[in-house]
Parts: C-alpha cells; structure tokens; sequence
C-alpha cells in the first residue's frame, strides 16, 4: 500500500487515465459519424476543431482530476460536489488492484506509442539527412531547395526548421506561373512549420482506435493542405490556376508510380483528398462560423460524462471485487 | 534504409572514382580520416548486403562498384520520404505537394480537369 503524497499522486494518475479512455471511447464514437460534419466549415475552422476533438480527452481528464479529487481535499468547502462524485482514498494507493494494472497497461501504452514514434521520426530524419548529403541542389532565393532529379515531387520536411524540396524534374514541366503556385503552396508549409503540426497532432491521435485514428490524421492533414493551396491563391490570384496546378502534379505523380503501387493506396478517403482540394479552390470557404457555443455545452457535457463515468467505474469495481 | 557515416562516405567515393576493391579504398580513407583496412571491409560488405553496392571477385580480393547511380539512388530515395505520406498521411513530418494524389485514376483525373474548365468559363458566361 502507498500512502500520502505518492499515494495522492498514483491516484490522481489512475482517475486521468479512467477519464481519458472514458473520453476517447465516447468521442471516437460521435468522431466516426460526425466527422463530415466538420466540411461545412473552412480549413481553418477545421484545422481548430480537429485539434480540439485529439486535445479533448486529456483536458477532460484533467476536469475529472480536479472533479473527483478536490472534494477528498477540501472536504468542508466542496461537500455539496462530495455528494455526487468523490474518490474516497485519495492519499491510499494500492498497486495490487485494478488501479495499478490501469496503471501498468496505460504505461505500457504509452511507452510503446511514444518509441513507435520516436522510431519513426528519426527514420525520416535519417532519410531526409540523407538527401542532404547526397542531392546535388541549388537553392532558391526563398531557400528553396531545388534537387537535380527527374523525378517530379515538391514537399516540406523538418520539424523545428522546415525546408522546402522541389526537384528539377518538377519544375521543368511546369510552366512558370504553377511553378511559383508550387514554391507559394510548400512556402505556406514551411512558414506554418506544418511538419511539427502534423507531428504533434499525430502523436495525440495516436491514443484513438487505429481506424479513428487515420481518419483524424486524413481530415488534419487535407485541413493544412486546403490552407496552403489558399495561401498560394492570395498570392497568385487565379483559383483555377491553383486547381490545374494541383491537378497537373497529380497527373505527374500518377504518371511515375508504378500501377502496383496505385493500387495499393487506392482507398476511399485518398482518392476523396484530391477532389476535396480542388472543389474546396473552386467553389469557395464555406461560411459556417465557429461553433462557440455548441462547443461549450458540448465540452461541459464531456467533462460531467466522463467524472461520472469514472466515479461509477469506481465504485462498480469497488463493490464488485473489492479493489 | 540507414547509412553511417562512414558508409556515406564510401558511397560517394564509389559513384566518383569508379569500382575498386577494399585496398584501393582503404589507401584513400587512410589519407583522409584513419581507420583499418577490416573497417573498409566491413562497410563495404554492409553497403553490399543493403544492395547499394555489387561485386564480384578478381583473383582474391572482391571488385565493388555501385548497384545504383546517384540520381537512382536519390529518387528511391525521396520516393521512399514521400511514399511514407502518400498513403494517409502516414508520415506526419511532411507535408507534400500533391499528397495523396496517386491514388486517382485517369477518369477521375480528367473529371477533375472539366470542372476546372467549367469554373474556368463560368465568368464569362455571366
């Protein structure tokens, strides 16, 4: 048994994980329907909500934290909240119980989740150091990386100091205008260290079920990419210019993979991505506005679930295997 | 595929001055940083077993000369970076040009190509 401030400590972690998987279970649930809902509202919008809906769950844990732990600690001034949820050993901690194998498997969790992308991200740093050290390249006055490769991609990479790739193969078949629609899309990437964003936002959507998980990457990543082509359109003025450009790389793409390789991403939501982008250009931001106050009620509701869940879960187990 | 340092240094000697066999770069990577003669042996079978690097035996000793051309090497390269995020994002520390857009079709390409025509007419229509 561990007492006092370690004990309050195991505690406090083993109410945050209860409410954090309470949270992902429900949200990944409402994610599954709800996540077309989120076209009706611009990039940007978006781009925010996605963050909100992979951030939810640990703020929601905290909520529970303070829900459940404050009314043991201020017993006197708190009864009224004691009264309906309370976690009664606040300063007792004991491992061999269900708390401490949450405890274990979270930790394994999490452990593995974080070397898996650790791993990952030093193989694309050792690729991408690499290229560095073999491509012959020039670079633009926008530091621009130019490599002398026939091969035609254009892509931003690094996560604290981003830097922009573009092989000669892809600018000698674009004509000038595309090209600076290109240079303008991937300088959008840089200037908003996109890498670190998408980085970051892959590690909290890393703890949602696998499938959910893709989804929320997908919709992210279609939200940084409408808000780079939006960004080369201010620049350049010509939305049908950013869509053939656009179009006109993925023709190029299409024409120097391998048809084994088409067939093996040709899935629903990649196809989708290209159309999305291009309609996006086209027909204009949607107008929807923020969602505030839908938002509010909706994360209060989250917040009271979710500590109650964990007070039931709580007592449920208590009453049942006595700890 | 990882390569150490001293690997990329071997590679980039092999594209420039042509095949040679573990003496002839170990003359060259003594001048330059040190080393023994079974540390270039070792590299260069490390570079071989990756499939970067062929050989064959002449007389006694193994004749290396690169499996790939730099701009081979440097395309499977960046196809490799790139093909970590063309299926779904997979790769989060890029964000790509044209992501995701293999995995269209001719049909669906050129139906994308009308709309953008449409849209390109429509000004004037008004």
């Amino acid at each position: 048994m561990i007492y006092n401030a370690l004990g309050l400590t195991l505690n406090v972690i083993t109410i945050g994980i209860t409410s954090l998987w309470v949270a992902i279970v429900l949200i990944s649930v409402l994610t599954s329907f709800g996540l077309r809902y989120f076209n009706s509202f611009n990039a940007g919008i978006r781009a925010r909500l996605l963050w909100l809906v992979v951030i939810l769950p640990w703020g929601v844990a905290v909520a529970s934290i303070f829900l459940l732990i404050g009314p043991e600690i201020f017993q006197y001034r708190l009864d009224w909240l004691r009264s309906i949820v309370h976690w009664h050993h606040a300063y007792t901690f004991q491992i061999a119980s269900w708390h401490g194998v949450l405890l274990m498997t979270f930790s394994g969790t999490f452990l593995a989740v974080s070397i898996t992308k650790f791993t990952a991200a030093l193989k694309t740093s050792s690729r991408l150091s690499q290229l560095q050290y073999f491509s012959v390249s020039e670079e633009l006055n926008d530091g621009i990386q130019l490599i002398d490769i026939e091969s035609p991609q254009a892509f931003t990479a690094g996560l604290f100091y981003p830097r922009v790739y573009i092989t000669k193969g892809l600018r000698d078949v674009l004509s000038e205008d595309s090209f600076t629609v290109v240079r303008q899309h991937e300088t959008a990437h840089r200037l908003r260290r996109d890498p670190l964003r998408k980085y970051a936002f892959s590690l909290l959507a890393l703890f949602f079920p696998k499938s959910i998980g893709t989804k929320l990457n997908q919709a992210f990543s279609l939200s940084l990419e409408q808000l780079a082509d939006q960004y080369a359109l201010k620049l350049v003025g010509d939305k049908t210019l950013v869509s053939k450009t656009i179009l006109n790389v993925a023709r190029l793409n299409t024409r120097h993979n391998s048809s084994t390789k088409l067939s093996n991403v040709a899935c629903g939501f990649t196809s989708n991505s290209l159309q999305l982008r291009i309609r996006y250009l086209l027909d204009g931001d949607p107008v929807m506005p923020f969602p505030l106050a839908k938002l509010l009620v909706f994360i209060v509701a989250m917040i009271s679930v979710c500590t109650l869940s964990v007070d039931f879960i709580h007592h449920s187990m208590e009453r049942l295997f006595s700890h | 595929m990882q390569l150490g340092e001293l690997e990329k240094m071997v590679l980039e000697y092999l594209w420039d001055q042509g095949p040679a066999d573990a003496k002839r770069v170990h003359t060259h990577f003594e001048k330059l940083r040190g080393g023994s003669l079974n540390t270039i042996q070792s590299t260069l079978d490390r570079l071989f077993k990756k499939g970067i690097l062929a050989r064959e035996k002449q007389s006694h000793a193994y004749q290396y000369r690169c499996a790939v051309n730099r701009d081979q090497f440097i395309g499977r390269l960046i196809n490799d970076i790139t093909d970590d995020f063309s299926i779904g994002g997979k790769n989060p520390l890029l964000a790509a040009f044209a992501s995701m857009s293999s995995s269209l079709d001719r049909e669906q390409l050129d139906e994308l190509e009308r709309l953008i025509e449409k849209s390109r007419a429509e000004p004037h229509k008004e």
